[in-house]
């Protein structure tokens, strides 16, 4: 075998393996999104808990994973900023958290059974504020909670649902 | 010769890349990315592709840095057992970190998005089309994908293995 073949092999399988590499990063993505708001009344409180209920068909169970935002629709507005949010048993602390605040709670880690067609459960969360008794420039204080399913190869993820309890 | 023999029976430089094991564990993470998930989606095709990357990857640094190395000039050494534990470390602890931590995932989602970019905006600009800007890929945080770790020291078993021919 030549050291030209060697070489010239060598550096196919090096181009394949990065190719492949990069394919891999650039898989379509398919997704599927639910939002719902909840108005509060002000003043600002100092913390808000509640829970979101979720719903994925067993579609989005199979391949996916959940992105959960949560966050005052008004949030930078006058001050109405975020200290810390919960969501799960995941935590973010920020000396700004504002109008995204993604977490990923595991679709996998809810308490779903295998053969349900469609699986509902509950996800804790807490938000403390900075500023608490601030203004509400709207009259009233709106969270918004966005669910996205997102899955590289499963093209239809079904419906998802998401509600303040 | 730049692919000159390291010694008597030992592999020649990079030539890892071009043994079948390393062959089918590319083509397997495109195939498995591109087909097999949306096929059969579940948890054995959500693994396995975790399984291929973390085999290959580390092959694919080694057989880098040698033929770069090489291609500088320096002597191929008889086994370079160090630049591949530094391969296989480098793989398994940026791949630990991006699916155990937020801030893991975003960074290295943005690190596999630069070099999608780097491939992706020539081609678009071949085609006529805006490069567009990189955007980071999407890598789901799940710690149970460490499940597929020791695929990292088979990985450097084998390549150790091989290298001492």
């Amino acid at each position: 075998m030549t050291s030209r073949w060697q070489k010239a092999r060598v550096a196919a399988g090096i181009l394949l393996a990065a190719g492949a590499s990069v394919a891999t990063a650039a898989l379509p993505e398919y997704e599927s999104t639910a939002s719902a708001d909840k108005e509060l009344a002000p003043p600002v409180p100092t913390a808000i808990q509640g829970s979101l209920r979720i719903g994925l068909d067993d579609k989005a169970l199979s391949a996916a994973w959940m992105e959960v935002t949560i966050a005052p629709a008004e949030c930078g507005v006058n001050g109405l900023d975020v200290v810390s949010a919960r969501v799960g048993e995941e935590t973010r602390n920020s000396t700004n958290l504002c109008t995204n605040i993604p977490f990923s709670p595991r679709v996998r880690a809810a308490s779903c059974l295998p053969d349900q067609q469609w699986c509902t459960f509950d996800l804790p969360f807490e938000i403390v504020f900075r500023s608490p008794n601030a203004p509400v420039p709207s009259g009233y204080l709106r969270l918004r909670a966005n669910v996205r399913v997102v899955s590289e190869a499963v093209e239809d993820l079904g419906v998802v649902t998401v509600a303040f309890q | 010769m730049a692919l000159a023999a390291a010694s008597s029976g030992s592999l020649r430089a990079g030539e890892l890349v071009t043994r079948w094991p390393f062959l089918v564990a590319v083509v397997g993470l495109v195939v498995n990315d591109h087909f097999a998930k949306q096929a059969f989606p579940g948890a054995v095709t959500w693994k396995l592709s975790d399984v291929f990357g973390l085999f290959f990857f580390p092959l694919l640094l080694h057989a880098m840095w040698e033929v770069a190395r090489h291609g500088l000039g320096a002597p191929i050494a008889r086994r370079s057992d160090v630049s591949l534990a530094i391969a296989c470390a480098a793989t398994g602890l940026v791949f630990s970190v991006a699916k155990t931590s937020a801030w893991g995932a975003e960074l290295v989602g943005w690190g596999m998005g630069v070099c999608q970019y780097a491939v992706l905006a020539p081609v678009r600009l071949l085609r006529g089309v805006a490069a567009g800007s990189p955007h980071a890929a999407v890598i789901a945080v799940d710690p149970t994908d460490l499940l597929a770790l020791p695929a990292v020291a088979v990985a450097g078993w084998y390549a150790t293995r091989r290298g001492r021919g």
